[in-house]
């Protein structure tokens, strides 16, 4: 028998940041609306605290939608949380840089900045009433005392939902398994874990399934695997390259169909996007 | 040690016979550096007389046929027996999930190529790498089929967890094999081979490929991409700007490629700094959020990212 696990699209987040793509109010909400009802599990809509307009779209999108949930994407920072808040998605991710790089020399922070403001930012989406939900940001370049500080700050807000995240696609599938396990372990049984790859090394599809095998509720898909670089994970095929051990609560033909329409609905100014693959 | 085998020249002989640009191919496969390279009969004669290289192998029909070519040093063939004539692989096709065929040796003690295992991902392949180890004694060449797109992390796998040391890829994935430059990638950025080499050839080779296959190599796709150094949104930009590590795997020289900051909708304050710095526009601090608002606006209007000479007008028109 088949087990469960979950689409989680980022064609609205992740795949808008395809560096040359600029997608209009229009075209993400059609995007919004063949994914509610082609059976994504949870549609990552966008980033709030990027402008007036991206939040106007957000909270239509919510408005609209039938079947999935809906989640937004926020930094370490409190006024990017206050402005998913307004949104009103059922789920707001935060993203919690983990590796030396990106919180010493990108932010100029330390550590203890890290769970600072996390519990900060926790503490207001507790008082919102959506499920939080937490990215550890370059987990693979990370260091793993660090992420099991962090997974103590989660166990302390009962937080549940936790995104590993191969920032740079430089994960192979060994150490997705040895990341999961370590963490998996210290945050315990309630824990809904969630999976976000890059394609940089081809093994975005791979790294998927692989954490999908070691108990990965949520794969991070996008559609064509458009975003940063080489992309995110392939939605349709993840779906094909799995199906006989997942129910991604979607067929192979589905995924394929779905996939295709969200790639016309972008394709008529950006010629240069990926073909759906059948 | 890790060897990789690239077969790309075995895989092209329904691909027009383009002399020139399958030669300068060879020339820049070499540089990248292969424990061997494949050819089939064709190409070897196509080709000839072959560049200095001492890794040829030579794709043969039968095993008989090895006779033809007694100064040829390697040679792989489908079905040839394992371990009987110590020149010639034999290349077994298995299942995808690592099925060898009935017919197959066991415990045989001569090298082998084992071809398949594309769905593997989705098992224990691991426990499958460590039964194949089992059953052929000798050196297994791994040649992972793509068909579920897997084959780089298999090859990846056996390679680094799976207790194998050599693989078959074949340059741009041609013929439906792990792609040769992300297997190589993988292996420079464990620190397993190829430290300090760079690969700043290979968009000739994905174009000369291109010309041989008629098949264009998509923008985004892994190393090769043209597009996969171009970055946008604002928090990618700063974190590139500040360190490049941030959000590039690889320094994009590494790949003969190079970073590009475009801007559009999902531009910041960051990038309009680098993009009026990099242009050489002279410009106040404070008119940095009128600025982006203009990219922004621009790029609503022309659904897609802006051209230098559209920034500059812009800039222009913002400054106080």
């Amino acid at each position: 028998m088949r087990s469960r696990r979950h689409i989680l699209d980022s064609t609205l987040r992740d795949g808008a940041q395809t560096p040359g793509l600029c997608l209009t109010r229009e075209q993400k909400l059609k995007i919004a609306a063949l994914l509610d009802a082609g059976g994504a599990r949870q549609i990552e809509a966008g980033v709030p605290a990027s402008s007036r307009r991206e939040k106007e779209t957000i909270a239509r999108i919510v408005e609209n939608r039938k079947n999935a949930a809906i989640s937004v994407w926020g930094r370490l920072v409190p006024s990017d949380i206050a402005h998913a808040i307004d949104c009103r998605p059922d789920v707001i991710h935060v993203s919690a840089p983990v590796s030396h790089t990106h919180i010493h020399a990108r932010l100029g922070k330390d550590e203890a900045w890290v769970i600072g403001r996390l519990r900060v930012c926790l503490g207001l989406i507790g008082k919102s009433g959506a499920t939080p939900s937490v990215g550890l940001e370059d987990a693979f370049r990370g260091e793993p005392r660090f992420m099991e500080a962090v997974a103590d700050t989660l166990l302390d807000f009962g937080v549940k939902r936790v995104r590993i995240s191969d920032t740079v696609g430089v994960a192979l599938p060994g150490a997705v398994r040895e990341v999961l396990t370590r963490l998996s372990s210290r945050l315990g049984d309630g824990a809904v874990l969630g999976f976000h790859a890059h394609n940089d090394l081809g093994m975005a599809v791979a790294n998927t399934v692989e954490a999908a095998k070691h108990g990965c509720l949520y794969a991070d898909v996008t559609a064509g695997g458009i975003g940063e670089r080489a992309g995110n994970c392939d939605l349709a095929r993840l779906v094909a390259a799995s199906s006989d051990i997942f129910d991604w609560g979607m067929t192979e033909a589905a995924a394929f169909k779905l996939q295709r329409d969200i790639l016309e609905t972008l394709r008529p100014e950006n010629a240069w996007l990926p073909d759906a693959v059948p | 040690m890790i060897r990789v085998t690239d077969r790309t020249l075995s895989c092209l002989d329904a691909a027009p016979a383009k002399a020139p640009a399958l030669r300068r191919f060879l020339e820049l496969l070499v540089r990248t550096g292969p424990d061997a390279i494949e050819l089939s009969e064709g190409m070897w004669g196509l080709l000839g007389p072959l560049p200095d290289y001492p890794g040829y192998v030579l794709r043969i029909e039968r095993a008989e046929d090895a006779a033809r070519y007694p100064r040829t040093p390697r040679f792989v063939c489908r079905d040839a027996p394992v371990g009987a004539d110590p020149k010639i692989t034999g290349e077994i096709l298995l299942g995808d999930m690592g099925e060898a065929p009935a017919a197959a040796p066991r415990r045989a003690f001569g090298r082998v190529r084992l071809q398949g295992l594309g769905g593997a991902m989705t098992g224990d392949y691991l426990g499958i790498f460590a039964r194949l180890r089992e059953r052929f004694r000798g050196p297994i060449e791994f040649c992972p089929t793509d068909r579920r797109g897997f084959a780089t992390a298999l090859a990846a796998e056996w390679l680094i967890n799976g207790g194998g040391s050599e693989a078959v890829a074949s340059f741009g994935g041609v013929g439906g094999f792990a792609p040769t430059e992300e297997v190589i990638m993988v292996l420079k950025l464990a620190g397993l081979r190829d430290a300090g080499r760079t690969y700043g050839f290979f968009p000739e080779m994905a174009s000369l490929l291109q010309e041989v296959t008629g098949d264009p190599v998509p923008p985004g796709k892994p190393v090769l991409g043209k597009r996969i150094f171009h970055v946008e949104s604002g928090i990618h930009v700063d974190g590139v700007l500040k360190r490049p590590e941030c959000y590039e795997p690889f320094p994009p020289e590494t790949a003969g490629l190079e970073r590009k900051i475009l801007l559009g909708g999902q531009s910041g304050a960051a990038s309009v700094r680098a993009k009026l710095e990099e242009l050489g526009i002279k410009h106040r601090a404070a008119d940095i959020p009128a600025i982006l608002e203009g990219v922004k606006k621009k790029s609503g209007e022309k659904k897609g990212a802006l051209t230098n000479r559209e920034f500059a007008e812009i800039a222009g028109a913002c400054a106080t």
